[in-house]
């Protein structure tokens, strides 16, 4: 529940920052968008027998989650604690 | 100093001495299973339905697992222009088609209420293993509706796919999952075996038919911008038990929202889902409630999710309640005979109450999902560079609950298609504890090499020094 709320959030800032760009291609170059469109049906195409291939494999649903726990948390919290260390490092540097 | 490293024997020899190995054994069973055919395993029955919507010469994906049966490849205009389509099976003993008529059966009202999509199911689990083939047939409304009136009980869910339509994490249970521009979907299930979702071996528990379920009475109505929803009194499940539950409940008073079409369960784990279906004269709707075990499995809250789509049934007229039992399982509610309105109901779990112009939209979530829920209007962009990062973003937070479709491939030359089924629940019956071995040197195989990454990554948190980060490769 956790993992697909970081995910939403991530989904979310991308949307805020790629609204402008697909707006732009859109809008000037829609040949482009249709072609972006066109990738995107066919990773569809590619994950909707996700499922079934999950089913084939026998993996259970325990070490499903635990692998997109664990990437999501190595994708998403380290941006934080890397973030708190710059904060303390211009702190020391600025420090009088 | 000599410096141990994180790596066990057993990691070395996976990771680099027999690094082929398992792969090539799991592609090896792979492919012999595949050889199996799929009637061995009874599960997996092509046919080709005549109708979806009145009309002829559609060709219809279906597939009947555990008492669903899923309808594709059709247009919702196609679905809703048409009549109703009765669902009978052929027996593959005798070649004999034959209508179902005993047992339960279903009832999808589309939003018009002018249209109804009826299937019947069997009552036995017989019915269906026998079942090679199945038949749609169009009947009329008033026939449709007095069969199920008169002779038949509404179960269990029914959902059909519209174009950007309401489609939730727990769809792949009624919904194969596909953009359903192109399908339209129905699952039936047997009301005397609660459910099956799709996908999912029932089998063993199909042997034991589910307890009584508990009658009581919900009565939801709107007045206002109050919204009043009592009667509602969940028990307590036991706790190791993975019998299926249902109960149902009326709904007096019909809701002020157009017609409580639809129902579907919204949620994954920890779910209870209502179903909803309208009559002809409006007014009154009955809603089946049932569990499932993977919510018992899970020891989630217990939740009652009620959606509804109103009379136009597009996104902006979505009606959604969720209440959530905030004690866990076997959450309670108010007192039957004092109605109060929803928003004092005591379980105090839900954050969100909106009421949207004529329409009414009730968003409760418990807090870890208000994030996900604050978002979930801005990441609803499919085109461009944004529906490339988003959709597999958006599977990949749904592959917990991803349930499995058998996948159809059409051959030249050939009448029919050759149908791939989902094999987790073959291995189950014909591997049964060397599968569930396997399951679990899986998960602990994954287990430690998650776990010894996480400390490795918590490690690295501590050097101040170390400014390297790690970020998705987009």
């Amino acid at each position: 529940m956790i993992t697909t709320g970081i995910i939403a959030v991530i989904l979310g800032l991308i949307h805020i920052l790629l609204l402008p760009i697909d707006a732009l291609i859109s809008t000037f170059l829609p040949t482009l968008n249709v072609a972006f469109n066109s990738i995107a049906d066919y990773l569809t195409i590619i994950f909707s027998v996700m499922g079934w291939v999950i089913s084939l494999s026998g993996i259970p649903t325990v070490a499903l989650t635990l692998l997109i726990a664990y990437y999501t948390f190595k994708l998403s919290l380290p941006i934080v604690v890397w973030g708190i260390k710059v904060i303390i490092n211009w702190y020391d540097a600025l420090k009088p | 100093m000599i410096k141990i490293k994180q790596k066990t024997a057993i990691v070395h020899l996976l990771s680099q001495r027999y690094k082929l190995f398992i792969p090539t054994i799991f592609l090896i069973a792979v492919f012999c299973l595949s050889l199996i055919p799929t009637q061995v395993f009874g599960l997996s029955q092509n046919a080709i339905l005549p109708i979806c919507g009145g009309g002829t010469g559609y060709s219809l994906s279906t597939t009947w697992l555990n008492r669903m049966v899923i309808i594709t490849g059709h247009t919702i205009e196609e679905f809703e222009s048409g009549s109703y389509i009765v669902i009978a099976l052929e027996d593959s003993t005798n070649g004999d088609s034959q209508l179902i008529w005993s047992g339960s059966s279903q009832i999808m009202v589309d939003n018009s209420t002018t249209n109804y999509f009826t299937v019947r199911t069997p009552t036995t689990a017989e019915g269906f293993d026998t079942a090679q083939h199945i038949y749609g047939e169009s009947i009329s409304k008033d026939s449709a509706w007095n069969y199920s009136n008169n002779d038949y009980q509404f179960v269990s869910s029914a959902y059909y796919a519209t174009q950007n339509t309401y489609v939730n994490s727990n769809a792949g249970s009624f919904y194969n999952g596909v953009n359903s521009n192109d399908s339209c979907v129905v699952a039936a299930n047997n009301l005397n075996y609660a459910t099956g979702f799709q996908g999912t071996d029932y089998s063993s528990i199909y042997s034991t038919p589910p307890p009584e379920p508990p009658e009581t009475n919900l009565v939801w109505y709107v007045s206002g911008n109050n919204v009043t929803l009592t009667g509602v009194s969940v028990p307590a499940l036991p706790e190791e038990s993975i019998d299926l539950y249902y109960w149902w409940f009326d709904v007096t008073d019909s809701l002020n929202i157009g017609a409580p079409d639809v129902i579907v369960d919204t949620e994954t784990t920890g779910g209870y889902a209502i179903h909803v279906v309208d009559t002809p004269e409006g007014g009154y709707a009955s809603i089946q409630q049932y569990s499932y075990p993977q919510a018992r499995l899970a020891g989630g809250p217990v939740r009652v999710c009620v959606s509804a789509f109103s009379s136009n049934g597009n996104n902006d007229s979505m009606c959604e309640i969720f209440v959530l039992g905030g004690s866990g399982i076997g959450g309670s509610f108010l007192d039957p005979e004092v109605p109060e309105p929803i928003v004092d109901i005591p379980c105090g779990t839900w954050d969100f109450a909106c009421i949207l112009g004529q329409t009414l939209k009730f968003l409760f979530i418990p807090k870890p999902e208000a994030i996900e829920y604050l978002f979930s209007n801005t990441s609803t962009n499919t085109n461009g560079l944004e529906s490339i990062i988003t959709v597999p973003l958006e599977y990949i937070a749904d592959i917990n609950t991803v349930t499995c479709t058998p996948i159809d491939l059409p051959l030249p030359y050939v009448t029919g298609d050759i149908t791939l089924p989902c094999m987790s629940s073959n291995y189950s019956t014909y591997f049964g504890d060397f599968f569930t071995m396997y399951q679990t040197i899986v998960t602990g195989v994954i287990s430690y090499w998650v776990i010894v990454r996480f400390l490795d990554l918590v490690k690295n948190f501590k050097d101040p020094k170390s400014d390297t980060i790690e970020v998705l490769d987009l």
